[in-house]
């Protein structure tokens, strides 16, 4: 369908039936009712706009899926459609990077480009909130061919992609490791005081280091410094027993088997991403988790069940249209993951009594591109789900469309939108610096 | 010297961003240079200045001449991935039920895992280090105490004696004073020497004596020489992959790493090693990409391999690379051999058998090729002509950019934004090169594709699978090309199939250069001018002919293997 501006898209539906977009943003700042506490970014490439984009629209309630995202239907009273957004990208591209900071790859001004995980990670810490893992980064194949993932801080961050890496890192610290023979109360403090000697000794070695190499070594020390503060919080929370990992949380259930690797087959290797993620919440081992489906540079498909084999960048994007079918396939079967996940946190209740791990989990699904055939930023689309009580939902679904030539509709609110959910109002150090205070808010009409 | 190539010919003034880019850490596919530490919430300790990581290359750097005789920064090198896990098998004497080793998720640059810049321990790592190193040393306390250490007393003479001992091999260098002390304390803090073992044992894995590979030189001046340890361990990544053997160690303990003969003795020595071959072949593996004949994925409705082809399409390659390489042949050869390494398999999957009657088994034997069977050389190998393949047909683009890239060291920047770069798809009434035409079609992809798409062509005879074809649905394959400006003073050459593609690569001095600058990046971890303008003047004026052992050996001679700008 043609792109409505905001002004047609009020006048077709109704001004009864759509807040102003001034009333929106004072809807936005009022404070919901109930935020969640954690969030999940599910990550995919950007596609082609026609194959997503509602069609049959005439209100924000009433659209019709398109082939692509027909899955989603199934949880269509759970979920928030959004388009129409544009990146504060100064020269499109590629755009990995881009998805989940508000700003373009080529961005090197200041503060530095850091991604919405990592600003929420740090901002809980900050705020006193304190899990094992602060952020938990899983995608598999996010690295080849070039290929970039969309987190960044410093530099672009690397995803955990080898499940059994993954289990070990979310569960293999949470409790004394074996061989030692110790288990006892006793054996484990002193197995906390041998770790915060290690700490201390590597911390140590590392400021040795830096004191004699030069600022580019000295930039990598300070990574890998900063990567240690992580050990070191995770260590004093051990102290308190009462926050352990996974104390006290019914639904916390630690996988019994070691997922094997599957190098051959990412796609499995995202399926088996999903379900660590969802362990890993039930455990309340992090707060701030995304996946990560292959790269802006390439993605291998190998889909049995649809059909469907091939390469997602250049084979799938760049050299499926005009029908695109191979496209539509994929985006299909991740359409359905997305609400495979919507299914299986809604089924595993809070350890404290509070709801399902779904209506405590802002979900969303973010690309890198709006428009992936033509590689740019500049209509960025959202799915959004979980939170309840903080999201807007309707049994009939919910599409926002934006108009992207208006400049209240830059993508980045839907990333402040996020901060916002997880009550997290001082902006400062994130996005585009230059965009005005009027618009450096959360996106109006999303939170209840 | 060698030319970085921008998109530009056949539209001037296009204006597309990064169309000229060679690759500077902000070009057009570059990532965020310039992002600092100081914008982190939490990152950098109070006192510290500020500092910044640089962006990883997306191209090599443009060439330069040599004007500096610097021979180069000093640098940390973080373990590479398999590097870890190799040192830590070799640390524990080469025992291969170490605990898996699930700590590093590297991303390739520039299709290696060698950029020192992008080698890091960040994010999760420190954690999942943390939980690794207890892993392998409850490990290795039950399986190796004894081989770690002779007593097993709490006194200070058995502990210092333990921590001398593994802290040199682990750290490939003698402890120094300050450590010892550190990890007589972490000991001394523990109730039984196991444990005391343990803990160091723990905590060296986590060291940055450990995870990093110093060549950082000592004393001051203009120009610094790497220690014998520093050289010791350059030696044994490059050749084995792992850490010093022990007569790498004594050598080094003993001061004789200092002059060429005694480093070319340990070279031959360490090229006899069983794990040099695995190195040698990881840097052909990123140098042409060798890695895509097993992960690309082919659509099994048009053909349907068995499980072992890639396999073995991967190992007719590794014989062919090594057979090179032991044997020192000139890299033209690569491109003209007229032979190959078959097994059973691979033989009936070409229909190419030896002449002589030989029967093959499911090892590789060389086999000569006669004329009218396949192209000679490495370029019409499966292994290439299937990675560098999409899913269904074949790919001039990619098997073009392969040549502009990884064999001329040009830069192919990507497509520019904006554009659409919707191509339609293959269709049963056109051949492949009449598929991807469309690229001429359209200015702007032209402008970049012309440069690809004409060298691609001329590989049409083999199609997804490397399989010789004289047509492709009904209509006879044209391999004509072109390599767009790759004559004399810019001029077009034209050319027909791989043979005459690859004989002019085999005789084109750029090609050769490539190589120098690919393993020597490979080999440095990083690229950078203008000082290594000299270290590859160096290394290609004492390459020879370009044999393969040669430019390794000539790689170790540059200045930059034992020294470094004290400054």
């Amino acid at each position: 369908m043609p792109s409505l501006s905001r002004r047609q898209f009020t006048t077709s539906v109704g001004a009864g039936l759509l807040l102003s977009p001034f009333l929106r943003s004072l809807r936005a700042d009022a404070a919901p009712t109930k935020r969640p506490k954690r969030v999940l970014l599910f990550c995919t490439m950007g596609t082609s706009p026609p194959l997503w984009t509602p069609t049959n629209v005439s209100g924000e309630n009433a659209f019709t899926f398109t082939d692509s995202t027909q899955p989603l239907s199934a949880a269509k009273d759970s979920i928030v459609l959004v388009d129409g957004l544009v990146s504060g990208n100064p020269g499109d591209n590629h755009g990995s990077p881009d998805g989940l900071s508000g700003l373009g790859f080529s961005y090197s001004g200041q503060p530095a480009m850091i991604s919405v995980d990592q600003f929420i990670g740090d901002s809980l810490m900050g705020q006193g909130i304190n899990r094992p893992i602060a952020t938990l980064l899983l995608g598999a194949n996010t690295n080849s061919n070039g290929g970039r993932t969309m987190f960044n801080r410093q530099n672009n961050l690397p995803t955990i992609s080898s499940p059994l890496s993954a289990y070990n890192t979310i569960f293999g610290g949470a409790a004394p490791a074996g061989g030692t023979g110790m288990t006892s109360a006793a054996s484990t403090a002193n197995l906390l005081r041998r770790r915060k000697s290690i700490l201390d000794l590597v911390n140590g070695e590392i400021n040795g280091l830096r004191a004699i190499v030069g600022s580019d070594d000295r930039a990598k020390l300070d990574a890998h410094l900063d990567s240690l503060r992580q050990v070191e919080n995770r260590l004093t929370q051990m102290s308190m027993p009462s926050t352990g990992a996974g104390t006290g949380a019914s639904a916390c259930m630690k996988p019994t088997t070691v997922p094997a690797d599957d190098a051959t087959n990412v796609l499995n290797t995202n399926l088996v991403h999903m379900d660590l993620i969802t362990s890993a919440f039930a455990c309340d081992i992090t707060r701030v988790a995304a996946i990560q489906f292959g790269s802006d540079q390439s993605m291998n498909v190998d889909l049995a069940d649809q059909m469907l084999q091939g390469e997602e960048h250049g084979g799938f994007i760049h050299g499926g249209g005009p029908t695109f079918t191979n496209l539509i396939k994929l985006e299909q079967w991740l359409s359905q993951r997305f609400v495979d996940l919507i299914t299986k946190l809604k089924s595993i209740p809070e350890a404290d009594g509070s709801g399902t791990l779904y209506d405590n989990t802002l979900m969303v699904w973010a690309r890198d591109m709006g428009d992936a055939v033509n590689h740019n930023q500049q209509n960025m689309r959202f799915v959004f789900a979980g939170a309840t009580g903080y999201l807007k939902t309707n049994p009939a679904g919910r599409y926002l469309h934006f108009d992207g030539t208006d400049p209240n509709s830059r993508h980045e609110r839907a990333l402040l939108s996020i901060c916002d959910a997880m009550n997290i109002t001082n902006y400062a150090g994130f996005g585009d610096p230059k965009l005005a205070a009027t618009s450096k808010m959360p996106l109006p009409g999303l939170a209840a | 010297m060698l030319v970085a190539l921008g998109c530009t010919g056949r539209i001037s003034g296009s204006g597309t961003p990064g169309a000229t880019s060679t690759g500077s850490a902000a070009g057009a596919s570059g990532g965020n240079a310039g992002a600092s530490v100081a914008g982190g919430a939490g990152s950098g300790a109070a006192g510290m200045t500020a500092t910044t990581l640089a962006a990883p290359p997306t191209a090599l750097a443009s060439a330069q001449p040599c004007t500096s005789q610097s021979p180069g920064q000093r640098i940390l090198r973080r373990l590479t991935a398999p590097q870890f896990q190799n040192t830590l098998r070799d640390l524990f004497y080469g025992d291969t039920t170490l605990p898996t080793v699930t700590v590093f998720s590297d991303p390739l640059v520039l299709g290696f895992s060698a950029d020192a810049g992008a080698l890091l321990v960040q994010g999760l790592n420190a954690q999942q280090l943390a939980d690794y190193s207890e892993t392998v040393a409850s490990w290795a306390v039950m399986n190796h105490l004894s081989q770690l250490s002779s007593c097993t007393t709490t006194d200070a003479t058995c502990r210092q004696q333990f921590i001398n001992a593994f802290g040199r091999r682990a750290f490939r260098a003698p402890v120094t004073a300050t450590q010892l002390s550190a990890y007589e304390a972490l000991f001394a803090a523990e109730a039984s020497f196991s444990d005391g073992v343990t803990a160091v044992v723990t905590a060296m894995i986590q060291s940055p004596y450990f995870l990093y590979r110093r060549e950082l030189g000592a004393g001051s001046g203009a120009t610094v020489s790497l220690t014998p340890y520093e050289v010791a361990s350059s030696l044994s990544y490059l050749l084995t992959g792992s850490m010093p053997d022990a007569q790498l160690q004594a050598a080094a303990d003993q001061g004789q790493l200092a002059t060429q003969q005694q480093l070319d003795q340990q070279a031959s020595r360490l090229l006899q090693d069983p794990r040099a071959a695995d190195a040698v072949m990881t840097f052909m593996t990123g140098w042409l990409g060798l890695d895509r004949v097993g992960t690309v994925v082919k659509d099994n409705t048009v053909y349907m391999p068995s499980p072992t082809l890639t396999a073995s399409m991967a190992g007719e390659t590794r014989a062919f690379l090594l057979d090179a390489f032991t044997n020192n042949l000139p890299v033209s050869s690569l491109f003209t051999a007229n032979y190959s390494f078959f097994n059973q398999e691979l033989a009936q999957f070409y229909g190419i058998y030896p002449s002589d009657g030989t029967q093959l088994g499911s090892s590789f034997t060389k086999v000569t090729l006669m004329p009218n069977q396949r192209n000679p050389g490495l370029l019409a190998q499966g292994s290439i002509m299937t990675g560098y393949s999409d899913a269904a047909i074949s790919s001039p683009v990619l098997r073009g950019k392969l040549v502009r890239i990884r064999l001329l060291c040009q830069n192919i920047p990507p497509p520019p934004a904006n554009v659409n770069t919707k191509l339609a798809p293959p269709t049963q009434t056109q051949t492949t090169r009449q598929h991807f035409s469309q690229h001429d079609q359209d200015a702007t992809c032209a402008a970049c594709h012309h440069l690809m798409d004409p060298i691609g062509d001329g590989f049409e005879h083999y199609d997804e699978w490397g399989r010789w074809r004289d047509q492709e649905n009904g209509i006879a394959i044209d391999a004509t090309g072109t390599v767009v400006g790759g004559g004399a003073n810019g001029t077009d050459v034209a050319f027909n199939g791989v043979t005459e593609l690859s004989t002019y690569l085999s005789t084109n001095d750029a090609v050769k250069q490539c190589l120098v600058r690919y393993w020597a990046y490979f080999a440095y971890g990083s690229d950078s001018w203008p000082q290594d303008a000299c270290t590859y003047d160096a290394i290609n004026g004492a390459a020879g002919q370009y044999g393969l052992h040669d430019v390794l050996t000539a790689i170790i001679h540059a200045p930059h293997f034992t020294q470094r700008d004290g400054s």
